[in-house]
C-alpha cells in the first residue's frame, strides 16, 4: 500500500515538472458550476489526455459510483462525468472494464445442487437436536396462515394474560421460566404468612385445617381397602394428616413479628420482580 | 382455513410452524434455499464437497438458532449471515493448516497460492470457460472482498441486504466490493480482452 501511494506523487510531481497545472483556482469551482467548469477543464486538457489530470483523478475515484448507479452521484456529476468519458480515452476505457467486470460478475450462473441435502439435514438434526421444539404455546390449528398466525398471536397473548390472573393459571402456565414461578409461589406463601400471623386469618384456616386433615383421612381410610398399595397409600396420608397438626403448631410457636419480617421481604421482592417485567415489557414494545 | 395451505406459505409461517414443532416446515424450508446456501458457499470455498458440508452445517445450525430469528427479517439473508460465517470460519482454519507447510506469507490483496490458483487465465478462455476464469478469480479475492463480490453479483443481494448479512456499515460494503472489482478488473483483464476478441 505504501509503496503505491509514494508512486503516485512521483507521478504527480513528475507531471508538475512538465506541465503548468490548472491556473484555476478550485474551491470557486466547485460551486454550482461545477459541472460547467470542468467541461471548460476537460476541453484545456484534452490534448494531452495521454497523462493523468487532475480532473481524471476525480472521475477515476467516483468511477466505481457511477457504475453502481445507486443515487450516491448527483445527476450533475455524473452528467459532468460523462461529458468527461465522451473524451478522454483512458478513463472512458476504465470505465467500460468496470462496467464488463459487472455485467460479467452478474451473468455468472447459479450452479446447479449437486445433491438434495434436505433428507441428510433432517436426519442430522433428529439425531443432533431431536427434541428442540416445540418451543412456542401457539396451537398449530391457529397458526396456519400468515393473517390466522399474527391472530393466534395475540390470541394465545391475550390468553396468557388472562391466565396470569388466577394463582392456577400461573402455575398451570408451563411457558413460565422457573425463577418467575419461584416468585409466585413465595407469594402464595407470604398470604398463607398473612393468614397466620392475624387473629381472624388463624381462626379461618384453623377451621380448614380441621377440614384437611378430615379429608386425608377419609381418603387413607378409602385408599387402605385397596390391596397391597392401599396400605402404603394410607399411612403416607395418615402421616400427612399428622404433618398438618405439626405444622399449625410450628406457625402457632413462631413469633408473628417474624412473620410479617418475611412477609414483608416477600413483597419487596414482589415489587422489584413486577417492576423489571413492566420493563421489560417496555422494552418489547419498543 | 384449509384453501390456505395449497398457497405458497411464507418464511415466516414456516419457521413458526417449525417452533411449534412441525419438523415437515423445516424441511420445506431446506427445500427452499439450500440451493442458494450451496452457491454463495461453492462461491466462497471453490469446491463442491466443502460446500454441499457447509449447506447442512448451515441449516442445522440455522434449526439451532430458530427461536433467536427475528420474523420480520428476511430468512435467507438470515440464512447467509450464518453460511458467511461458517465460510469464514472454514476459510481460516484453512489458512491455518496450509501456513504450516507454507512460509509465504499471505497478505490480503496478493494472490494466495492456494489449491484456488488458476493455471494460465488464457488457457481456459480460449476454451471458452470465461466463467471458469472468472469463479478462480474470485476465489483468489481476500476474504471479505470474496464474500461481497459474491453476494452483490452472484446472489443477486442489495448492498443493504448484504450490510445486514454481514453486519456491516453500508458505506465499509460498498467501499469493499469497488475494492474487489477493482482487482478484478486487472486479473480478467486478458480473458476479457480475449472473449471481446472472440466475438
Ligand atoms: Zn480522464
Amino acid at each position: 500500500m505504501e509503496n503505491r501511494f509514494e508512486k503516485q506523487e512521483e507521478e504527480k510531481q513528475d507531471w508538475g515538472a512538465y506541465v503548468k497545472p490548472p491556473q484555476t483556482s478550485r474551491p470557486s469551482q466547485e460551486s454550482e458550476a461545477s459541472a460547467q467548469s470542468s467541461g471548460e477543464q476537460l476541453q484545456r486538457f484534452e490534448p494531452r489526455s495521454e497523462t493523468s489530470s487532475a480532473l481524471c483523478d476525480i472521475v477515476r475515484e467516483h468511477l466505481h459510483a457511477l457504475v453502481e448507479n445507486d443515487g450516491a452521484i448527483r445527476p450533475e456529476q455524473a452528467a459532468a462525468m460523462f461529458a468527461h468519458l465522451t473524451i478522454c480515452r483512458d478513463c472512458a476505457r476504465e470505465f467500460d472494464e468496470l462496467n464488463r467486470i459487472v455485467s460479467v460478475l452478474n451473468s455468472m450462473p447459479l450452479s446447479p445442487l449437486p445433491h438434495d441435502y434436505s433428507g441428510l439435514i433432517m436426519l442430522r438434526i433428529e439425531r443432533e437436536m431431536g427434541g428442540l421444539y416445540p418451543l412456542m404455546d401457539i396451537p398449530p390449528n391457529l397458526a396456519t396462515s400468515s393473517w390466522t398466525g399474527e391472530a393466534a398471536q395475540q390470541t394465545s397473548q391475550s390468553a396468557t394474560q388472562l391466565n396470569n390472573r388466577s394463582l392456577a393459571g400461573i402455575l398451570s402456565q408451563t411457558a413460565l421460566p422457573l425463577w418467575s414461578r419461584v416468585v409466585m409461589l413465595g407469594a402464595f406463601f407470604a398470604t398463607l404468612l398473612l393468614f397466620l400471623t392475624s387473629a381472624w386469618g388463624r381462626a379461618t384456616l384453623d377451621a380448614t385445617l380441621s377440614t384437611v386433615q378430615d379429608w386425608l383421612h377419609q381418603i387413607a381410610q378409602a385408599t387402605a381397602e385397596i390391596p397391597l398399595l392401599g396400605a402404603i397409600t394410607a399411612e403416607a396420608f395418615n402421616a400427612l394428616s399428622q404433618s398438618v397438626h405439626l405444622l399449625e403448631e410450628t406457625y402457632l410457636h413462631i413469633g408473628a413479628n417474624a412473620m410479617r419480617g418475611v412477609f414483608l421481604d416477600t413483597a419487596i421482592a414482589m415489587g422489584v420482580y413486577f417492576i423489571y417485567q413492566g420493563r421489560q415489557k417496555a422494552k418489547r414494545a419498543g | 382455513m384449509r384453501t390456505v395451505t395449497l398457497v405458497e406459505q411464507s418464511d415466516a409461517e414456516l419457521v413458526r410452524h417449525t417452533l411449534c414443532g412441525d419438523k415437515s416446515a423445516y424441511n420445506t424450508l431446506v427445500l427452499r434455499y439450500q440451493r442458494q446456501v450451496y452457491n454463495l458457499a461453492y462461491r466462497m470455498l471453490g469446491n463442491a464437497e466443502d460446500s454441499g458440508d457447509l449447506v447442512q452445517d448451515t441449516f442445522i445450525r440455522a434449526y439451532g438458532a430458530l427461536a433467536s430469528f427475528r420474523q420480520d427479517a428476511s430468512f435467507l439473508t438470515w440464512l447467509y449471515k450464518i453460511a458467511s460465517n461458517l465460510c469464514i470460519d472454514q476459510l481460516r482454519s484453512r489458512k491455518t493448516r496450509s501456513a504450516l507447510s507454507l512460509d509465504s506469507e499471505r497478505e490480503e490483496g496478493r494472490e494466495p497460492a492456494n489449491e484456488n490458483r488458476c493455471n494460465a487465465p488464457e488457457d481456459m478462455a480460449v476454451r471458452g470457460a470465461v466463467q471458469e476464469v472468472v469463479h478462480h478469480a474470485i476465489q483468489n479475492l481476500p476474504e471479505r472482498y470474496r464474500q461481497v463480490v459474491v453476494m452483490r453479483h452472484l446472489q443477486d443481494m442489495s448492498v443493504e441486504e448484504i450490510a445486514t448479512a454481514l453486519d456491516l456499515p453500508t458505506g465499509t460494503v460498498k467501499t469493499h466490493l469497488f475494492r474487489a472489482r477493482e482487482m478484478l478488473r486487472g486479473r480478467l483483464r486478458p480473458a476479457l480482452e480475449m472473449e471481446a476478441d472472440g466475438k
